[in-house]
């Protein structure tokens, strides 16, 4: 099932993120092989393909969660593949994680808080002496932190611990707490799993306002198709490591590898066969 | 646009907690020895010299959430620079006698005593750093035991250095640690611990805590704060062991035995893991507990029936881990805003209990 040129989409004239011939091995399997794929600056870029095909890999490639085993990744046009992913974060990137990985013991409020902090632009010196620069640099962060939970409702949440939250209002957390490094890049992994279908909606209500309002590129991962079908300007198509087609939504959803690679499995490309 | 603190308000409330710690400290120099009877006086000053030890563990146990079970090792390399010094620089520089100065007697012994204790302190994280930068790759079991082994190695090394006084350890240290001094020094640890606990670097402890993947994904460098963690945290130890060793006036190999690490994580454990407030009272309880047994012999019947220290140790352990679940859950502490939140919960409570629907 290698790559067939016929699949390739257009060269991304603007792109923020690219990722050439990206291979990740561990032991002998491959669970990304080759892969090349472009995000352009504004869009929001689907990442599909059935469970194991290597996805979650490529966002932990990308942040460099994971090494490279070969291959390039770039952030505007600078080589990121070597970095730590603190490092990438502070270029950019941010992004969420299949398992949800909130700060469960800590409050809503300081998950953000925390998440803002190597922005805040002071350090040890300032935190011990506590004067007039750490109580600006502290209340703009305060000021920051609210209007992000305010904005986007969880504001009479922000004293509860963030394990205590309901699974949809922690999934939105982990989003706003990525938002709070102000990316430019954001990085959703199955931001869907496991909300029920008015969850999911006022997921890509807000999906769509982040977009707008921060000026952001998103790349995400999603196995609901509703939701890929309709909020992605592009969708890449991995299947056991490879790309097995790219396009906009229309194209992916008709490609005959793309179906045989869900048909195989028993899974469906198009929610209105479920 | 954005809200600006004003900078009166800011530096008023500056000055007002610097007026009310220097109070504190004052309170604990001089007041606890005029109040208190004589022979509570050393038990507690133990207990408090403890609770800086304590304080400097909690950041590494506590915020950070790593474990370390070596810091009586800290500790002892504080206290074995800073005897050190006073023992063998501070006789050529002040001309002490062999029986040492009682106290300090002129303020340039008091500069080079606190010099001494800094210099124990700054040895001690330069330790920690050294111990951490190859350590801290570890996780939660691994560093423990990794931790463990160099208190033990540190141990066994000042056992066999015939120049620092060998298993016998340094005696003769001259005992400057008077109440104004710990309280002082208390002082001074509490608001570093406390003003890194309510900053950037503290969150960044507890982000590591909470989650070290999700940590590094926010931009937190984790490895670098291990090692800040783990660096401050010794600091703080060694200096409390400075303070301890010029307190007993002798410092020995077996004081640095991962025995002694184990009280000192008791006391963060009961303490609330976290807790600043907490690990003062389980530091100055646990700490206060081995000399103040030794009233029991003015009660014969009592002291047969608790005699032994470690009866006493384990129940009051038991009890404290009970208890401890309601008073340090949720990582309380005994804050301004705690007070003020408590203060408005009363009166709501009060002026509903006054309401006329109340039946
Ligand atoms: N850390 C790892 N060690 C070994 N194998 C891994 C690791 N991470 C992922 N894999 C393997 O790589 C493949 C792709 O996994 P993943 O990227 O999680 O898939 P997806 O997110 O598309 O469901 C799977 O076969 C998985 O078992
Ligand atoms: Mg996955």
């Amino acid at each position: 099932m290698a790559s067939d040129p016929g699949h390739l989409a257009a060269p991304v004239p603007d792109a923020m993120l690219e990722l050439q011939s990206v291979s990740r091995f561990f032991g002998g399997l491959a669970a990304v092989r080759n892969l090349d794929m472009a995000i352009g600056r504004g869009s929001i870029h689907g990442l599909i393909g059935p469970n194991g095909a290597g996805k979650t890999t490529v966002f932990n490639l990308i942040t460099g969660a994971t090494p490279l085993s070969s291959g390039s990744i770039r952030m505007e046009g600078r080589e990121i593949g070597h970095l730590a992913p603190h490092a990438i974060n502070r270029l950019g990137v941010a992004r969420t994680f299949q398992n949800i990985r909130l700060f469960k013991g800590i409050s809503v409020f300081e998950n953000v808080r925390t998440a803002g902090s190597w922005r805040s632009g002071y350090g040890w010196i300032h935190g011990l002496v506590q004067g007039y620069t750490f109580h600006l640099r502290e209340a703009e962060l305060h000021q920051r932190t609210s209007e992000l939970l305010d904005e986007f409702g969880l504001a009479h949440r922000a004293k509860e611990p963030a394990g205590a939250l309901p699974y949809g209002e922690q999934r939105r957390l982990e989003i706003l707490r990525a938002l709070a490094t102000r990316p430019k890049l954001l990085l959703l992994d199955e931001p869907a799993a496991g909300l029920n279908a008015s969850e999911t909606d006022a997921l890509m209500q807000l999906v769509e306002r982040i977009l707008e309002q921060y000026e952001l590129t998103i790349l995400v991962i999603e196995h609901d198709m509703r939701m890929v079908m309709e909020l992605c300007d592009t969708i890449t198509v991995l299947d056991l490591g490879e790309r097995i087609c790219e396009g906009d939504p229309a194209a992916v959803r008709n490609d005959p590898l793309v179906i045989q690679a869900y048909l195989g499995r028993g899974d469906t490309v198009d929610a209105s066969d479920q | 646009m954005a809200y600006r603190p004003d900078p009166v308000r800011v530096y008023g409330h500056w000055l007002l907690a610097a007026a009310g710690l220097s109070l504190a400290a004052a309170a604990i120099g001089y007041g606890i020895p005029k109040v208190l009877p004589t022979f509570h006086l050393d038990p507690l000053a133990l207990g408090l010299i403890y609770a800086v030890i304590a304080l400097g563990l909690n950041i590494v146990n506590g915020q950070a959430g790593l474990f370390s079970i070596g810091h009586a090792a800290f500790a002892g390399i504080g206290a074995y620079t800073a005897g050190g010094l006073s023992t063998m620089v501070g006789p050529r520089l002040f001309g002490w006698g062999p029986g040492m100065p009682a106290q300090l007697d002129s303020p340039a012994a008091a500069v080079f005593f606190m010099a001494s204790l800094l210099a124990g302190g700054l040895v001690a994280a330069l330790f920690g750093y050294l111990v951490g930068i190859p350590t801290l790759r570890l996780r939660g079991d691994y560093l423990a035991i990794a931790t463990l082994g160099f208190g033990e190695i540190m141990r066994v090394v000042l056992d066999n250095t015939a120049s620092l006084g060998g298993p016998l350890g340094m005696h003769g240290i001259p005992r400057f640690t008077t109440y104004p001094v710990i309280g002082v020094a208390l002082v001074l640890t509490l608001i570093v611990c406390r003003n890194i606990a309510t900053s950037v670097p503290g969150r960044c402890f507890v982000a590591l805590r909470e989650d070290e993947i999700a940590a590094e994904s926010l931009g937190i460098a984790t490895t670098r704060v291990k090692v800040n963690a783990m660096a401050l945290s010794a600091g703080i130890a060694g200096i409390g062991g400075g303070l301890l060793a010029h307190r007993l006036g002798s410092y020995m190999p077996v004081d640095l035995s991962w025995v002694r690490s184990v009280e000192f994580v008791l006391m963060v454990v009961l303490g609330g893991s976290g807790s600043i407030t907490g690990t003062v009272i389980a530091a100055i309880t646990l700490g206060m507990l081995p000399g103040e047994m030794l009233q029991l012999t003015k009660w014969p019947w009592l002291q047969k029936l608790i005699g032994n220290k470690m009866v006493v140790y384990s129940v009051l352990l038991i009890v404290m881990m009970l208890v401890r679940s309601l008073w340090f859950k949720g990582g309380w502490e005994l804050s301004f805003q705690w007070m003020r939140d408590s203060a408005a919960r009363l009166r709501r409570r009060l002026s509903r209990r006054e309401g006329p629907a109340n039946g």
